[in-house]
């Protein structure tokens, strides 16, 4: 599709790459610059470039505007406490034992895990 | 934490009839005073210092990202403290210098996903359809009229609404959409933190726009802030 008017680069491509544009994603300058060049000759590109930035621009301030959050003082204090308690290590011990009764064998496996500071 | 030393103890007196024949200790790691582990220690102490400074202020940002994934405040809050506790430990691997919020998010997304969504749900367009789409959508110059009345009323849609929206996009869009345009992640920074190609995060977050949009219209219309003239 094409505005009626000849440009060194095609409107199709133009529109193709208006939402990279806006969203500074076109990292090449000399890409930046022929699009730039597109959209100050070509009215309806120019337009739609302009709409395409007003609706990211909303939706943007729409999302800001409602979805920030505040972290409640619990979860703040829980993090803080993590990080400002002494190093912990973890410590694992097993014991096997052996029962025998009159008529069975059996192993008992016991796990006991715990934390315990470097400092103690 | 990994082990790094297992002492086998001789056996203690056995209990009851049992009989005690091993017992085995395991320290995840050495406790020995020398002046290395003198160092370490102020080297860790410096390394908390620095994770409190650059980190914890996060926290916020961080919590607002989980609540978009999880949906409700009780699991975005154990999800953030998870979150914080793997970055806390495993804080000596980040390069100091680089991207720490993307790091942090990167940890919050797999964090979500391992324990809030064991199953992987298969996306519900694929890659390929959305690519079709995107051709067809942009390569026309039509704009339309409704546009303005449109961008006028959802400026007048209670956050509730945006909230819930945003809510009700699938997924992989609603993520995309959040850290592009309330995170101001670039489409690369997206993409570490999702762990997606750059080119799916672009199809993501340009359709997330669009579902999301209409969506934010519909609410509009809902409340008759768009009234019927005013539609394309």
């Amino acid at each position: 599709m094409s505005c009626g008017s000849h440009h060194d680069l095609p409107c199709t491509e133009v529109l193709h790459a208006i939402v990279l544009y806006i969203d500074h994603e076109i990292e090449d300058s000399a890409s930046v610059h022929a699009l730039e060049l597109h959209i100050q000759e070509c009215p309806p590109c120019a337009a739609r470039a302009a709409q395409e930035a007003l609706l990211n621009q909303q939706l943007k301030s729409l999302l800001n505007r409602s979805c920030r959050e505040e972290a409640s003082d619990q979860l703040r204090q829980n993090v803080s406490a993590m990080i400002r308690q002494p190093q912990f290590e973890w410590h694992q011990s097993i014991t096997y034992t052996e029962i025998t009764t009159d008529t069975f064998i059996h192993t008992r496996v016991e796990i006991h895990e715990r934390y315990e500071s470097e400092e103690e | 934490m990994a082990v790094q030393s297992s002492v086998m103890t001789p056996p203690r007196e056995p209990q009851g009839t049992g009989k005690q024949i091993a017992q085995c200790e395991r320290v995840s790691a050495p406790a020995t005073a020398t002046s290395s582990s003198a160092n370490k220690e102020l080297l860790r102490a410096e390394q908390n210092a620095r994770f409190e400074r650059d980190a914890l202020p996060y926290l916020d940002a961080l919590y607002g990202a989980a609540l978009r994934m999880t949906k409700n405040p009780e699991s975005a809050e154990d999800l953030v403290q998870e979150t914080f506790a793997k970055a806390f430990t495993s804080f000596h691997q980040f390069t100091e210098g680089t991207n720490l919020r993307a790091w942090l998010y990167r940890i919050l997304t797999t964090t979500f996903i391992n324990i809030y969504r064991k199953e992987q749900r298969q996306p519900l367009i694929s890659d390929g359809e959305i690519e079709e789409w995107q051709i067809a959508e942009a390569a026309t110059h039509t704009s339309d009229q409704g546009k303005s009345a449109e961008v006028e009323a959802l400026e007048q849609l209670p956050d509730s609404d945006i909230k819930i929206a945003l809510q009700e996009l699938p997924e992989e869009f609603r993520l995309a959409v959040y850290f592009a345009d309330v995170e101001g992640f670039s489409y690369k920074e997206v993409a570490e933190i999702l762990g997606i190609p750059p080119g799916t995060v672009m199809s993501r977050l340009h359709r997330g726009r669009k579902l999301l949009r209409e969506s934010l219209a519909d609410y509009a219309r809902e409340r008759g802030f768009i009234k019927r003239g005013e539609e394309k």
